[in-house]
């Protein structure tokens, strides 16, 4: 099954004034059957916006979310829920996902009844798939750790068997070590059952270990996509050469000097800037920044970036690499 | 060798009253004048609730059930409130992961900065003058103008740079940072954790840095202490511990993070298991049943040993490991 949104925007207005805010500013993604395309950025780029836009927990303003080509942003009722189930979602806190008085076997059933997948044995089935024992039917969210409730909010998206797992942060409230397992299991899941991913998260580390491709988000658009080793191994756009230097290297023994690799913070989304939305914090800013916004284009085979002078030099600004 | 600014010996803190619970079992901790000391540790290790203990800031149920806690030669016991409140503050700072634990919401940042100021003698007009040399000096932009803004209208790397200049205003002997990034993204806690490094150096501050980001800790510390189960399992430094740690914990934890250098992508090591409740009884090492070195003798609790270039609470030494 293959997922497409098409120039998505979404726009919320500013309480007590006549603003908005452009929280997706045209975004266009397309995922393949069994692919995994991971989604990086910081906070107010627009990625957990657009999560709830692809699962239509919230409309956008404009744009198009096709599944199979079928236009799910024009579907109601039950021809909408026919289709949706068939796009999951998993949050990063599993605890707020889960009812605390519902134990988990309960709350599986739920899911399975809304579908009308109940069948016996699927809850037991479930639960083995994201590696708990059928027992777990029986425990509350409050009596399960971390790892654990991620499982069970796993499982509980798996229940409608969809073919698409938007993970919002999945992994982003578990400690280190339990971050380990629920990668593994994620992984393993997505052989298992040939789904395909949209994994959603400001950790550089975390999306690297999981994506096909990447696509990095900055102020409500993409601004760079591709093959996960071109996109964090060699990127193309300033913001995301900047972001991989920002992520500490665990390890003292690589020189990091703390200078920052971005400077400045994202600009107000009452008041966007003209231009390139990355030109105020950008090294490499030149006149033609300031004055138009920068197409997503393809700059090497498969490999996009929305930067003017990527464009134009064919490499990362600023880089040593040889101008093509 | 310089005295030590504090030193930490057997401090154990219990939860509940009629039959309290231990959670932290008795911590060393010794840091030397201008060191600089990661505490890592997931969560329920025991950390933070070790740092609200030397500073005497534990709140109901939980309470210090034994052991000192010398700062600058001072046993900490032996203070008054009012006196331990005149040494936070002037002496040790402490900047939280919440900024607004910090700002009181409803005042201008600029009056709060002066505020701390002017408690500790300093009188008005030097005040405003002082806060705004501190407004530049950690990077807040325009501070004549931003001096009058509320929290609110800050951002939350903004609202940790006025933390920080609240906590630096009185040029403290001890900083204690407890997970003051996490919050932040990555690109603003390098701006952060460039800043204090910087303010560090040119104040000469002795600095606690309580994470669980292995990534900072290898970036901003000379000095690793690794928590686990309210213990302390490891005492090393920096490069060592990465290198070559001498407790299993931090071993497994060190090889659950993916390597960023390697494409080829191995699934991550997991540690079996999962840590025990901060008010669980494990007898012996509180790693023991995790771990793959685990043998008889770690029924009983292993102190903290010399090995390599520090310290582990392990029987085990490295090579006898399988």
């Amino acid at each position: 099954m293959r997922l497409d949104a098409v120039d998505l925007v979404k726009r919320f207005p500013v309480r007590g004034t006549d603003a908005v805010v452009h929280a997706l500013n045209g975004v266009s993604l397309s995922l393949s059957p069994g692919e995994t395309l991971g989604i990086v950025g910081e906070s107010g780029c627009g990625k957990s916006t657009l999560a709830k836009v692809l699962v239509r927990l919230e409309d956008p303003s404009e744009g198009r979310v096709l599944l199979d080509g079928v236009d799910l942003t024009a579907l109601r009722g039950r021809r909408l829920r026919a289709h949706r189930r068939h796009v999951q979602m998993v949050f990063q806190d599993p605890f707020s996902s889960l009812d605390p008085r519902q134990p988990v076997g309960a709350a599986l059933e739920e899911v399975l009844t809304v579908h009308g997948l109940r069948r016996p044995g699927r809850v037991a089935q479930l639960l083995d798939l994201v590696g708990l024992p059928a027992e777990f039917a029986q425990r509350l969210p409050h009596e399960m750790s971390g790892g654990q409730r991620q499982r069970v909010g796993i499982a509980r998206a798996l229940a409608p068997e969809p073919r698409v797992l938007l993970l919002d942060e999945p992994v982003s409230a578990l400690d280190v070590s339990v971050r380990a397992e629920v990668m593994n299991l994620l992984a393993h899941l997505r052989t298992e059952l040939g789904l395909a991913y949209l994994f959603i998260s400001h950790d550089v580390a975390m999306v690297r270990q999981i994506s096909d491709r990447v696509a990095v988000m900055y102020f409500g658009r993409i601004v760079e996509e591709g093959g996960w080793r071109e996109v964090l191994g060699a990127p193309l756009h300033p913001y995301t050469a900047g972001l991989r230097g920002a992520v500490p290297v665990p390890d003292p023994s690589v020189a990091q000097p703390l200078t920052p690799t971005v400077v400045g913070e994202v600009p107000d989304p009452v008041h966007p800037p003209a231009g390139c939305p990355f030109h105020p914090r950008c090294p490499h800013a030149e006149d033609v920044c300031r004055a138009q916004l920068p197409p997503l284009t393809e700059i090497r085979p498969g490999h996009r970036a929305a930067c003017h002078v990527a464009a134009r030099v064919g490499a990362l600004p600023g880089s040593k690499l040889p101008v093509r | 060798m310089t005295a030590p600014v504090l030193e930490v010996h057997d401090l154990a803190v219990a939860a509940g009253g009629r039959r309290p619970a231990e959670i932290v079992h008795g911590v060393d901790l010794t840091l030397r004048r201008g060191e600089t000391v990661g505490v890592v540790g997931e969560s329920g290790s025991g950390k933070s609730v070790t740092m609200l203990a030397l500073m005497r800031l534990l709140g109901d149920p939980l309470r210090i059930t034994r052991g000192s806690v010398r700062f600058s030669g001072r046993d900490l016991a032996t203070l008054s409130e009012p006196e331990m409140r005149a040494l936070r503050g002037r002496e040790i700072a402490m900047v939280y992961q919440d900024p607004m634990t910090s700002l009181h919401p409803l005042l201008r940042v600029g009056d709060q900065v002066a505020e701390v100021l002017r408690v500790h003698g300093v009188d008005a007009a030097a005040a405003r003058e002082r806060t705004l040399e501190l407004f530049a000096r950690v990077g807040i932009p325009d501070p004549a103008r931003t001096v009058r803004a509320y929290p609110h209208e800050f951002s939350g790397g903004m609202r940790q740079r006025v933390v920080i200049a609240m906590a630096l205003a009185l040029r403290p002997t001890l900083l204690i940072a407890d997970e003051p990034t996490t919050a932040l993204d990555v690109t603003i806690q390098q701006q952060i954790l460039g800043l204090v490094a910087e303010l560090q150096r040119e104040l000469g501050m002795t600095t606690i840095w309580v994470t669980h980001d292995l990534g900072v800790v290898a970036r901003l510390v000379e000095r690793v202490v690794v928590m686990y189960g309210g213990h302390v399992v490891e005492d090393a430094p920096v490069r060592e511990v990465f290198a070559a740690p001498q407790h299993p914990y931090t071993a497994r934890l060190l090889a659950s993070l993916p390597n960023p250098a390697d494409d080829a992508r191995p699934p991550l090591a997991q540690i079996p298991g999962r840590p025990p409740m901060p008010t669980e009884r494990v007898e012996g090492c509180p790693f023991r049943p995790r771990c793959p070195q685990a043998r008889d003798v770690c029924a009983e609790r292993p102190p903290l040993l010399e090995r390599g270039a520090g310290r582990a609470a392990c029987w085990v030494p490295v090579e006898e490991w399988t």
